[in-house]
């Protein structure tokens, strides 16, 4: 499969260079290959270096026509970086049992540093009321701590809207002092709740870590051996899904993480109480009751015309579904018989999405051979979707007959859905929850997942990760799909909120949808987590203490 | 059999110290009229003189005759036109893989001073690897500066290295491509289509036959699938042979200049037959015709 994405890529390298010189705007023909490279990249169906290899050997072709341009330049710095060799505390990690399948390099840079060590929380006697740290992770040379922090009323920080992490300090009882740094995190009232990172690491005879501020501690860490946390029990399975009903499935996570925003940074043009109908016009199908008071949404019906989906390639910065769907589909890396693009145009329609409402669309113009000229349409119009043959396909509102055509869509989208599609949400009670799991390796990943925080703005996990690929911001894809399942059988999205750097090591803010119920304080209670790589899905029960 | 017989010489004129002198393509090979002891010439540099511009070339012409890069870089057809000059060389050696110079270049590497590759201030801090891609897709474009004669025979040397013995299989995507991209204009020009309604793989299996072409469809609908092998690329395409008086040639029986017999296909659903073909030097490429 990966031979023939490389394969289609180099024919629309072909294509490029054949149509780039007579062409009115010589940039489009190229661009259309990086987007693909793009698309194929982030499914996993080709390698970044040879995607970036490709792309550069294509712009040296279209120079020496007469066509000039920086096709690759990102690519072509990340290029380098990698072959500059593992970063500091980073070593080269040959292919694991859980890695993709070999045959060509696998997509991400893995690489596996120092081994980390947990530590979980432990009750403290002199703790500081309000305050605990989530999970301690030990690296070769600092401490990750997702933390709340609740600053003593001396501090007055109530008035004020700044953090003085400034005046912070951390030592141990072995008398290191530490360097301390704060992510982004969040405030309620005077209780600040994020991660903290910590250098160096602790020495092996430290035992209590004690962060004070000129009011007085404000947390205190247990370092004892005793403390650290056993790999938790997991199951890893091979997961069915193609490349690209991968990468679909992660897109339309992504619409559905949109939910969370407030609605003025969401993508989608509708009020909410026209998003409601649109919701509801889906959930009928599914037989959800959702009441709605908004006349028909004018906003929600299946998108332009194909073409122009595709050939509007170069002025769009992301790619809609339909480009995604010919691009997977022609290199081979999704089905067109595949059930997953109707699934997430009907999310997108029912998130009144256009760009994500349909993904009908004909062979991307300008490439020259079978694959892309075949496996465009022919499964597309097949799976019972709102997409051409559909009244919405003209512009019109999508009526309840057109939304009882509509495939059933996941049962854990429609939660998510229905959730956020009432007109009012249950409040919520405040609560941290420790959890210190390490997570067993997944597809050349590895997490722990330190904690979970629920408040006003709704529950956020804490993930500590190593291996991820890189992400350039904005985005905010890590390659992996995050669910987790409470006690209830509810499920719950986790979407990237933030992410923060460290060498090799990610600490990672996700936000779960529908917000997750805290434990009574005291109390533990369990979540099931599943997170989906490229090839494997890793479920994990995981005890969270709150 | 060799794939170079049906090409005439080529000359092209490189600038070699202050003089400019001609170097020949014969039967395969790179000469040096001006330089008739290169090997000579070889120990000279390796005592401290300077390697000359002709025996650079044709030493760069022997390293690159597997490298794939040139089918990607290079012509596709006579009406592709590939202008490279010995400066735009020199400047693409400057500014690594053709981007602009203000790309920040500040990783650590070995080696940073190989002659020729590397100014002051330049490219100074690339890793190893990079350097060796860099320099390797410079001295593609060096051999490109040729002119297009050079270019064709070339690509007809790579091609023949990947017919003949290395791993195609394992790079498929690149032949196939290759195959595609310059088999796509002959049978535009030899069906009146467009070339983007034609596709190509790469024959791998020995076969007695000389490859399928299928074609479906009718009039501007049509498309054509074709499968042959890349040894196509070297002895019929590099050859100039692809299409001759409204016949796509699919292989040649027997190679041979001006004179050569080829099988050809007269129509989409035909056999393909035997026939005599002549050609003339266009200089470029030459122009056959049926004998």
């Amino acid at each position: 499969m990966s031979e023939r994405a490389e394969t289609y890529l180099r024919l629309l390298a072909e294509a490029a260079v054949r149509t780039a010189p007579q062409a009115r705007n010589a940039a489009v023909p190229a661009d259309q290959v990086r987007r693909a490279a793009d698309i194929l990249v982030d499914a996993g169906a080709i390698d970044d270096g040879r995607a970036t290899e490709i792309l550069l050997t294509l712009g040296t072709a279209l120079r020496v026509r007469g066509v000039s341009g920086a096709y690759a330049l990102g690519r072509a710095v990340r290029l380098a970086s990698r072959l500059a060799g593992p970063r500091p505390g980073q070593a080269a990690q040959p292919p694991t049992p859980s890695s993709p399948a070999p045959g060509r390099p696998a997509q991400a840079q893995r690489t596996r540093g120092a081994a980390w060590k947990v530590i979980q929380e432990a009750p403290l006697a002199g703790q500081v009321t309000g305050s605990r740290v989530m999970a301690l992770i030990v690296t070769g040379d600092r401490m990750i701590a997702p933390a709340t922090l609740r600053f003593p009323p001396s501090a007055g920080l109530a008035e004020l809207s700044l953090p003085s992490f400034a005046d912070l300090t951390a030592s141990d009882d072995a008398g290191t002092s530490y360097q301390l740094s704060f992510t982004d995190g969040a405030w309620a009232g005077s209780t600040w709740t994020g991660t903290i990172m910590l250098r160096p690491a602790p020495p092996a005879a430290a035992r209590l870590l004690t962060l004070v501020s000129p009011h007085g501690p404000v947390l205190l860490i247990d370092l004892s051996p005793a403390s650290v946390a056993p790999q938790a029990r997991a199951s890893l399975q091979p997961v069915d899904d193609s490349p690209g009903e991968r990468l679909l499935h992660r897109r339309a996570e992504g619409l559905l993480g949109s939910l969370s925003r407030p609605a003025g940074e969401r993508a989608d043009p509708l009020s909410p109480e026209h998003r409601s109908q649109a919701m509801a016009q889906v959930l009928h199908s599914l037989s959800t009751s959702v009441p709605t008071t908004a006349p028909l949404p004018s906003g929600v019906h299946s998108g332009p015309p194909p073409r122009a989906v595709v050939m509007r390639g170069t002025s769009d910065p992301e790619p809609d579904l339909a480009e995604l769907v010919v691009t997977l589909e022609s290199a081979g890396a999704l089905s067109p018989l595949s059930a997953v693009p109707a699934e997430v145009a009907a999310l997108g329609q029912a998130l009144g999405v256009p760009r994500f409402a349909t993904f009908t669309g004909p062979a991307v113009t300008g490439t020259a051979s079978g694959p892309a000229a075949t496996a465009t349409t022919s499964g597309s119009t097949t799976s019972g979707s709102t997409t051409s043959g559909s009244p919405a396909a003209a512009g019109t509102a999508l009526d309840s007959r057109a939304a009882a055509s509509l495939p059933k869509l996941p049962a854990r989208w429609a939660t998510v859905l229905a959730y956020y599609g009432r007109r009012h949400q249950p409040s919520l009670p405040s609560g941290t929850g420790s959890v210190g799991a390490v997570l067993p390796e997944v597809d050349g990943a590895q997490f722990v997942v330190a904690g979970a925080r629920t408040g006003a703005q709704g529950t956020v996990l804490y993930v500590i990760a190593r291996g991820l690929r890189t992400m350039t911001p904005p985005a905010q894809d890590t390659g992996f799909s995050w669910w987790a399942r409470d006690e209830s059988g509810g499920w719950h999205l986790g979407v990237v909120q933030g992410w923060h750097l460290a060498n090799d090591t990610t600490a990672l803010r996700l936000t779960l949808l529908p917000p997750l119920r805290p434990g009574e304080p005291g109390t533990a209670s369990f979540l099931t987590l599943e997170v989906t790589g490229p090839g494997h899905r890793l479920t994990a029960s995981l005890r969270a203490c709150w | 059999m060799s794939w170079f017989l049906s090409l005439p010489p080529a000359q092209a004129e490189v600038p070699c110290g202050t003089q400019t002198h001609a170097v020949r393509w014969e039967s395969g090979r790179i000469v040096l009229p001006a330089h008739p002891d290169a090997e000579a010439e070889l120990v000279l540099t390796a005592l401290g003189g300077g390697k000359p511009r002709c025996v650079e070339v044709a030493e760069t012409w022997a390293g690159r005759a597997c490298d794939l890069d040139v089918l990607m870089t290079g012509p596709r057809s006579l009406a592709d036109q590939v202008t490279v000059g010995w400066d735009d060389a020199e400047e693409h050696q400057a500014s690594w893989f053709g981007l602009p110079h203000s790309l920040p270049r500040n990783h650590p590497v070995k080696g940073a001073s190989r002659a020729g590759l590397t100014g002051p201030g330049r490219l100074g801090r690339l890793p190893e690897d990079l350097m060796r891609r860099v320099q390797a897709r410079t001295e593609v474009l060096h051999l490109l500066a040729l002119g297009p004669a050079f270019q064709f025979r070339l690509a007809g040397t790579v091609a023949a290295a990947w017919a003949n013995g290395l791993d195609a299989a394992g790079r498929r995507p690149e032949l196939t491509a290759a195959l595609t991209g310059r088999l796509a204009p002959a049978i535009a020009q030899w069906l009146g289509i467009s070339p983007d309604l034609v596709s190509a793989t790469m024959l791998e299996t020995p076969a007695p036959s000389w490859g399928d072409l299928e074609v479906t469809g009718d009039g501007p609908d049509q498309r054509v699938r074709a499968s042959l092998p890349v040894g196509w690329l070297a002895s019929v395409w590099a050859c100039g042979l692809a299409v001759v008086d409204g016949h796509l040639v699919v292989a040649v029986e027997e190679p041979g200049w001006p004179r050569a017999r080829v099988r050809a296909l007269a129509q989409p659903a035909a056999a393909p037959v035997s026939l005599a073909v002549t050609g003339t030097d266009d200089g470029i490429l030459p122009r056959w015709t049926i004998a």
